[in-house]
């Protein structure tokens, strides 16, 4: 359980983050969404540690996640960055096999081959665990930090992901399996927090959302209570709405291409005229390009 | 919901830990490179001694009797100028690659040599500056510490320009090649110049000492030295390899390596006092030889693997006896006279470290 009491972070004079309040439950998947420059990888920098909030606080299972010590916080959460990157040609085993590294001394044991073998297959990248990592593209690199997220808590119980763009570069397929692991992940107790770009994933998937808006939490809630038409297209700036499916059980976001709203596609388009709210002074369309 | 991990326990199909095994054959494969190398060298060339006669010595050494006949000179010449001087040679070889190796792997960057980035410049620059000053202001030091000051001074030096050039690489956010390679330049090109300015104040004893770093030798060597050398190279050997899972760690890059429960001051600070204790020391007791800290770990990681596990002992096992072989063909090669073992190294050296910065080049453009 991650706890964010009234914290924030300014840098350079600047306020990327104002005072935020949220509780990240165990058991449950926790979206963080909002536009590009929200605060939403500040918020998760925040809660693995990797910043110290300039106000405010934060806890990890009730204690001070300044106090505790990197190996102590790397046994309670994993985190999957933005960052692909490996400087040294490691194998894609080897790589995953890092998640393991802070439970054992020298040498991994038989149970952290097997766990290497599970993270590897859950994630699909099995099949070219020789590999050196370097060569992979983009989609496959992401897919092979997952299993070492996931390779790191795998004995821990209640432990806490932290997830910065699961589904970043991954091809429809991917996007999927990976929520579905993060739900796995929640169902098992974990506590899963998760920065998503598309919203549509959040109704299936997500326990709870934070919007944030310009370093401010905008909302919290369940999916179906935080995200609006209304809302959406004020925070975005673009113009959507909601539709229910019939032959879905959740709903989705539906976003009309920007520079066409108000045009004449917009009558007969799947959405219907009076949901569509957007304020006109912060759509681009108006503008010619140059 | 049941149990709360994602893996059960699962009885692990007990591997046979091939790479483990390899691992060891390989380390196995490098120490007898290092004994033949030095026992090549120890039999070559000036008064040359045969495989018996030097199994005759050391049989003698060891107070056995001598199972093989030998000549007094070689005796002489083996304990008293060859052996210290391969001990030498092994220490600096040892420390210098290791050394390379460790920073590279906390520079996130493979030409992170030593050399090139000015760490042995800032050794050469405090050792040069002992002996300037040594009879004036540094006597009371000199008397306490009596040969370790050299070492001593060396290491400060090169321990100061590490975390300077650290600083500097990493300025722009992120390790940058470019930066790093031009701060490199910057404090060669200082050193250069101060070390110019002293020669023209230092006397010709002094200045005899001076040059001496220019170009790295081993052909000072005497156990003094060696045994100065000693605790040095054997700190940085031993506790170096323990920092290898966290310089794997590394290479997933800083934020990622501290997820994982590393600590990164803690590691900054202990790859360069631990690399610099080697690196200084060598500079102080051989001089400048270049491009070991390159070239060794480059041919473990291509024969090895990245892993530091064994990129770490590695080298230090292939760069002693890389070195050890280098001196012997620099003494060797323009008989009766002796190329400086620098100029060896920089001649094989060089061309590899064209190769890695274009290969670099292509990989971060």
């Amino acid at each position: 359980m991650i706890e964010v009491a009234g914290a924030g972070y300014s840098s350079g004079g600047k306020r990327i983050l104002h005072q935020l309040d949220a509780r990240f439950d165990p058991g449950k998947l926790h979206a963080v969404v909002g536009p590009n420059g929200a605060g939403k990888s500040t918020l998760l920098k925040l809660m693995s540690g990797e910043l110290r909030p300039t106000e405010g606080e934060v806890y990890l299972d009730g204690s001070r996640l300044g106090r505790l010590k990197q190996r102590e916080l790397a046994r309670r959460r994993a985190v999957l960055s933005q960052h692909h990157a490996v400087s040294l040609p490691f194998s894609v085993r080897e790589v995953v096999m890092m998640g393991r590294y802070p439970f054992h001394r020298n040498e991994p044991s038989g149970e952290d081959e097997a766990i290497v073998d599970r993270c590897l297959q859950k994630t699909g990248v099995a099949g070219f665990s020789e590999s050196p990592y370097p060569v992979l593209s983009g989609g496959e690199k992401q897919r092979v930090q997952l299993a070492r997220t996931l390779a790191q808590l795998a004995t821990v119980a209640q432990g806490c992901f932290l997830l910065d763009e699961p589904t970043a570069g991954m091809d429809l397929k991917y996007q999927y399996l990976t929520l579905e692991i993060a739900r796995e992940l929640a169902d098992l107790g974990h506590t899963v927090i998760a920065v998503l770009h598309d919203l549509n994933m959040t109704f299936p998937y997500a326990d709870q959302v934070v919007l944030l808006e310009n370093g401010r939490m905008r909302g919290a809630g369940t999916p179906e209570e935080v995200i609006s038409g209304e809302v959406v297209s004020e925070v975005f700036g673009i113009s959507a709405s909601i539709w229910r499916p019939p032959f879905m059980s959740f709903p989705v976001i539906l976003a009309e291409p920007v520079a066409r709203s108000g045009g004449e596609n917009g009558q007969d388009g799947a959405l219907p005229a009076e949901s569509r709210t957007m304020p006109g002074d912060a759509l681009p369309g108006d503008r010619p390009l140059l | 919901m049941n149990t709360g991990t994602l893996i059960y326990k699962e009885a692990a199909a007990v591997q046979d830990k091939p790479r483990r095994k390899r691992r060891s054959w390989g380390l196995l494969g490098l120490f007898l490179f290092l004994v033949a190398a030095v026992t090549v060298s120890v039999c070559t060339e000036a008064v040359s001694v045969s495989l018996k006669e030097l199994l005759g010595i050391i049989s003698h050494g060891l107070g056995a009797g001598p199972w093989f006949a030998f000549e007094e000179q070689q005796d002489l010449v083996f304990r008293y100028i060859r052996l210290p001087r391969v001990c030498l040679g092994v220490l600096v070889g040892a420390g210098l690659a290791v050394s390379g190796a460790s920073l590279q792997g906390l520079f996130r960057n493979p030409l992170a040599d030593p050399g090139l980035v000015g760490i042995s410049a800032g050794a050469t620059l405090f050792a040069v500056l002992v002996i300037i000053f040594s009879v004036t202001f540094l006597k009371g030091i000199n008397s306490l510490l009596g040969s370790f000051t050299l070492s001593l001074f060396a290491f400060l030096g090169s321990c100061l320009t590490a975390f300077l050039v650290y600083q500097l690489s990493r300025a722009g956010g992120g390790s940058s090649v470019t930066t790093m390679l031009l701060a490199g330049i910057a404090i060669n090109a200082l050193v250069l110049a101060i070390v110019g300015l002293l020669t023209a104040l230092s006397t010709d004893d002094q200045l005899r000492n001076i040059t001496f770093w220019n170009l790295g030798s081993l052909g000072g060597a005497t156990w003094t030295g060696v045994l100065t050398l000693v605790p040095f190279v054997a700190v940085t050997l031993f506790f170096l390899p323990g920092l290898a899972k966290s310089l794997n760690l590394l290479s997933l890059g800083e934020s990622q390596a501290s997820h994982l429960g590393v600590n990164l001051r803690q590691i900054r600070i202990r790859v360069i006092v631990l690399a610099t204790l080697s690196v200084g020391a060598s500079v102080a007791m051989a001089g400048n030889i270049g491009f070991v800290g390159l070239l060794v770990p480059h041919m473990v990681r291509r024969a090895f693997g990245p892993d530091h596990r064994i990129v770490l002992p590695g080298s230090a096992l292939a760069g002693a006896g890389v070195l050890v072989l280098s001196d012997t063909v620099a003494r060797t090669i323009v008989a009766p006279s002796e190329l400086p073992l620098g100029v060896l190294t920089a001649l094989t050296g060089t061309p590899v470290f064209i190769y890695i910065l274009i290969r670099e080049r292509r990989r971060y453009d």
